[in-house]
């Protein structure tokens, strides 16, 4: 009686406990955000956590395609298992989201406090008004008169695709996206709707905004509904490049993914009434949803393809699941910077053991559990990157100037050869040349840079070197 | 037997049982209001919860299926809970039912406050701030609800120390010994040992009078024989007046009296019980109007005793003005004494006291030389004084013929 009596205030306890952490995961953001980072590592270098992984919390939930094929599951079911799935994983951003939705519901006049300009053809963009100093570079590309000039950035633009060019539908659009707006550009995306009729108009004024303003679109995210999801899908197979992050609700039309890996940030939000039409849209986006994970990093392998089924908001508003996952990728273009990885095409056992180039629909019975050859060359394959990620990542001489350079050479790949130590006194040498003056502007900018310029040439200087 | 508690649970649990079939028969005959009702509370949303998707319904569910969930809901409910309340009645001792309705009531709304929890934490829900703080409100309250009548359900049972009692109750026994010791004054007064016993007796009669329902409440301060014997302050008094009053030894032993009457009569008013002595001892003297004891009361004999400083001033007061009382009525109805604080008490005395037409009127009353011993400044001497009376008159009482009604004042010395 009395084992019972503990055992039972035991199981008591443990229950308390769990409530009482779930609802701190629930309710507090930081607490989530937190816990995401212990359990996944940072954004870029993450890896699971050893102890944590062993317990049967959201954030290892396994992914749709690793959980043992069930041949007869038909697309419905298959979608709400990535539902779930995705909803498990997401679970870290319900803090966030209520936010988000407490903002959209109670904030008045959101843009009050933005600018909203014009830029040739493409008109109506908000920017957050985010500036730093220009640099050598941005002048030497003729972005700046000078250095240290004020510089209008963002960290990504938010493409609003609306498949209609009346001017009435814009106005609507626009009006209602105000305070979606308002929160993005208050996380220093800039917001754009965009009237299109088709994927290559898409494509178009995409490159006309990148060539004309890079610093506001280096990162591009996309969002469309229907038939304008449907335009973005393509436009994103045509070049998947353009994009950090494409999210789509209820597809309409949507083509068959690209046989290529490193594809955007995809996510899908599917109402009750599409999934249970269950066509070939439906196949397309989980084709589309498993191509977005097909990546060895922890972040995107879990979050770069999600289906979310939930009934669009009446209120016209960007969903709040799509926002999480827009700042999440943000966050992660953020710490990763010039490492995010390129399209690559597939190989062809990748393609034949993966469903993003199946012929007309994705057969699942193609995919083996257990292949020892491929697993074989995934681990060459992984011991390949890690192998370039150690020689070219070098902490040391690490500044901000020498960042930018690189990062702006990144196309460059001599420059992955150079260490940063050579690279701070090349650049330095050529500072030196330009004049004082400039030296000086560079040692306002980037003291770090400056000091480590003074110290490697005194050392390069000194006899015994 | 049953006891209000328990009929309150049978009562409940039925009343539940028949509202059943009542809601079922209004919602079958179409009884707008309540069908509206349930409509309505399958469209309220809880935390942003809709209710019916609490109770188990689909997000799509149609309207029919969530009213009708509802409806089975009540229901299961209400039986439930009918049953429940039906079964505590069955419980034997009202302590347990208690507690077992507390736990009840407290253990499904701790269960239901977590299992919504559960449902919280694992959900894709987004909720507003108002929600929140709807949430955090009704958690609040219902975890501090059940954890309240948790803790009233398992609180442990009080053990009565007696000896703890004896110390927090002796100056209430002292107070009521006063009583006594005033009202009976102009009664007869007995032997300490004589006296210990009848009150212990008394005791045990009054608990037997007082029937079941003093079985759970705890024992009466003022019945605890044990404190009346305690009591310091009774002895010297009833001991100096048996030093002074040495004739009275030789008076008739005590023989007289009749243990069973004794034991019927109050235990707290020894003074009631000393008529009996008197009565018996005066057996053979005829009319009982002779003696009067309101008017013992009212003599000056007792004065010394009223004019005690606050110690006998309320408890006075409750008393009947003792020139209201006819004091022929009062000698053929006993239970109408003003000294007796309690009616049952004084029926049972008066059943107990035996006819007092055994008193001689005829036998003038003898000069009362210690009644000018209260009029000494001493509060002591005086509460002294007043038992002294007692004495004295119960020396006198077999010998001195009872006072007639038609003394408007009592001898004085």
């Amino acid at each position: 009686m009395k084992v019972a009596k503990y055992l039972l205030i035991f199981i008591l306890g443990v229950f308390i406990l769990y409530v009482l952490e779930g609802a701190c995961f629930r309710l507090v953001e930081k607490y989530a955000d937190n816990r995401l980072t212990i359990a996944w590592g940072y954004s870029g270098t993450g890896t699971f956590n050893s102890i944590l992984k062993h317990l049967p919390i959201d954030h290892f939930k396994k992914r749709p395609e690793d959980e043992p094929i069930d041949a007869d599951q038909s697309s419905l079911e298959k979608a709400m298992v990535e539902g779930e799935y995705a909803d498990a994983v997401m679970s870290f951003a319900r803090p966030m989201r209520d936010r988000y939705e407490e903002y959209v519901k109670s904030k008045l006049e959101p843009l009050s406090k933005f600018e909203i300009r014009d830029y040739g053809e493409v008109r109506g963009l908000v920017l957050p008004g985010l500036k730093k100093p220009a640099s050598l570079e941005d002048v030497n590309k003729k972005d700046a008169r000078r250095v240290g000039d004020d510089l209008e950035y963002s960290e990504g633009m938010l493409l609003r695709v609306l498949a209609s060019t009346k001017p009435e539908d814009y106005e609507n659009e626009f009006a209602q996206l105000e305070s979606t707006f308002g929160f993005l550009l208050e996380n220093g995306i800039a917001c754009l709707v965009l009237p299109v009729s088709s994927g290559e108009e898409i494509l178009d004024k995409i490159t006309y905004l990148q060539a004309e303003h890079k610093l506001l679109t280096q990162n591009i995210f996309a969002w469309g509904d229907q038939k304008a999801a449907g335009y973005l899908l393509e436009a994103c197979r045509e070049s998947p490049e353009r994009f950090k992050g494409v999210f789509v609700g209820d597809p309409i039309g949507a083509p068959r993914p690209p046989n290529v890996t490193g594809l955007p940030w995809l996510t899908v939000q599917i109402s009750q009434q599409t999934l249970s039409k269950e066509d070939g849209d439906l196949n397309n986006v989980l084709s589309w949803v498993r191509a977005g994970r097909m990546i060895n990093s922890v972040y995107p392998s879990r979050l770069g393809g999600l289906l979310h089924v939930e009934d669009s908001p009446k209120s016209g508003q960007m969903p709040s699941f799509f926002v999480a996952c827009l700042l999440q990728c943000s966050r992660y273009i953020e710490r990763v910077g010039g490492k995010w990885p390129t399209p690559q095409p597939l190989s062809a056992e990748d393609s034949v053991e993966g469903i993003t180039v199946a012929s007309d629909s994705p057969s699942m019975e193609e995919e083996k559990p257990f292949d020892l050859e491929r697993i074989e060359n995934t681990i060459q394959k992984l011991s390949k990157e890690e192998e370039e990620t150690i020689r070219l990542v070098d902490a040391t001489f690490d500044c901000e100037i020498v960042k930018g350079y690189r990062q702006l050479h990144s196309n460059n790949p001599n420059l992955k050869q150079v260490s940063n130590r050579d690279l701070v006194l090349m650049l330095g040498a050529e500072f030196e040349k330009m004049g004082v003056e400039v030296l000086d502007q560079v040692k306002a900018r980037d003291p770090l840079f400056y000091r480590f310029y003074l110290s490697l040439r005194a050392l390069e200087d000194s006899p015994l070197h | 037997m049953y006891s209000i508690n328990r009929l309150f649970f049978l009562s409940l649990g039925s009343v539940c049982f028949l509202i059943v079939p009542f809601f079922w028969l209004a919602l079958a005959l179409d009884f707008s209001a309540l069908e509206n009702f349930v409509v309505k509370l399958s469209t309220t949303e809880f935390v942003g919860y809709p209710i019916p998707e609490l109770l188990g319904a689909q997000k799509g569910a149609t309207v029919i299926d969530q009213v009708l969930r509802i409806k089975f809901f009540f229901t299961v409910l209400v039986v439930a809970y009918s049953l429940f309340f039906v079964a505590l009645s069955r419980v034997e001792e009202s302590r347990k039912r208690n507690n077992y309705c507390a736990r009840g009531l407290a253990v499904p709304l701790f269960i239901l406050i977590l299992g919504f929890w559960f449902k919280f934490i694992g959900d894709d829900h987004i909720i507003s701030k108002e929600e929140k703080t709807e949430l955090f409100q009704y958690t609040t309250g219902c975890f501090i609800i059940s954890v309240m009548m948790l803790t009233y359900s398992f609180r442990s049972v009080k053990k009565i120390k007696p000896q703890k009692e004896e110390v927090t109750e002796t100056p209430k026994t002292s107070s009521t010994e006063k009583k006594e010791t005033e009202s009976g004054q102009g009664l007869v007064a007995k032997e300490d040992n004589e006296k210990a016993s009848p009150e212990e007796e008394s005791v045990d009669g009054e608990s037997e009078a007082s029937g079941s329902e003093t079985e759970a409440l705890p024992a009466p301060d003022a019945l605890d024989p044990v404190d009346d014997l305690a009591v310091p302050e009774a002895e010297p008094a009833v001991a100096e007046p048996d030093a002074s009053v040495a004739e009275s030894e030789e008076l008739p032993p005590p023989d007289v009296l009749d243990p069973g009457e004794d034991l019927a009569s109050g235990e707290e008013d020894p003074a009631v019980a000393e008529p009996d002595e008197s009565v018996a001892e005066s057996e053979a003297l005829p009319p009982p109007d002779a003696l009067d004891p309101r008017e013992d009361l009212a003599s000056p004999e007792v004065e010394p005793a009223d004019a005690e400083p606050e110690a006998s001033g309320s408890e006075t007061e409750a008393l009947p003005a003792p020139d209201a009382l006819d004091p022929s009525d009062d000698l053929a109805v006993p239970e109408v004494d003003p000294a007796v604080a309690e009616p049952d008490e004084s029926v049972a005395e008066s059943e107990a006291l035996p006819p007092p037409d055994a008193l001689d009127p005829g036998d003038e009353p003898p000069p009362l030389p210690s009644v000018d011993a209260p009029s000494d400044d001493d509060a002591a001497q005086s509460q002294d004084g007043g038992l002294a009376n007692n004495e004295f008159i119960e020396n006198l009482g077999s010998e001195s013929p009872p006072l007639t009604p038609t003394d408007s004042e009592p001898p004085s010395s």
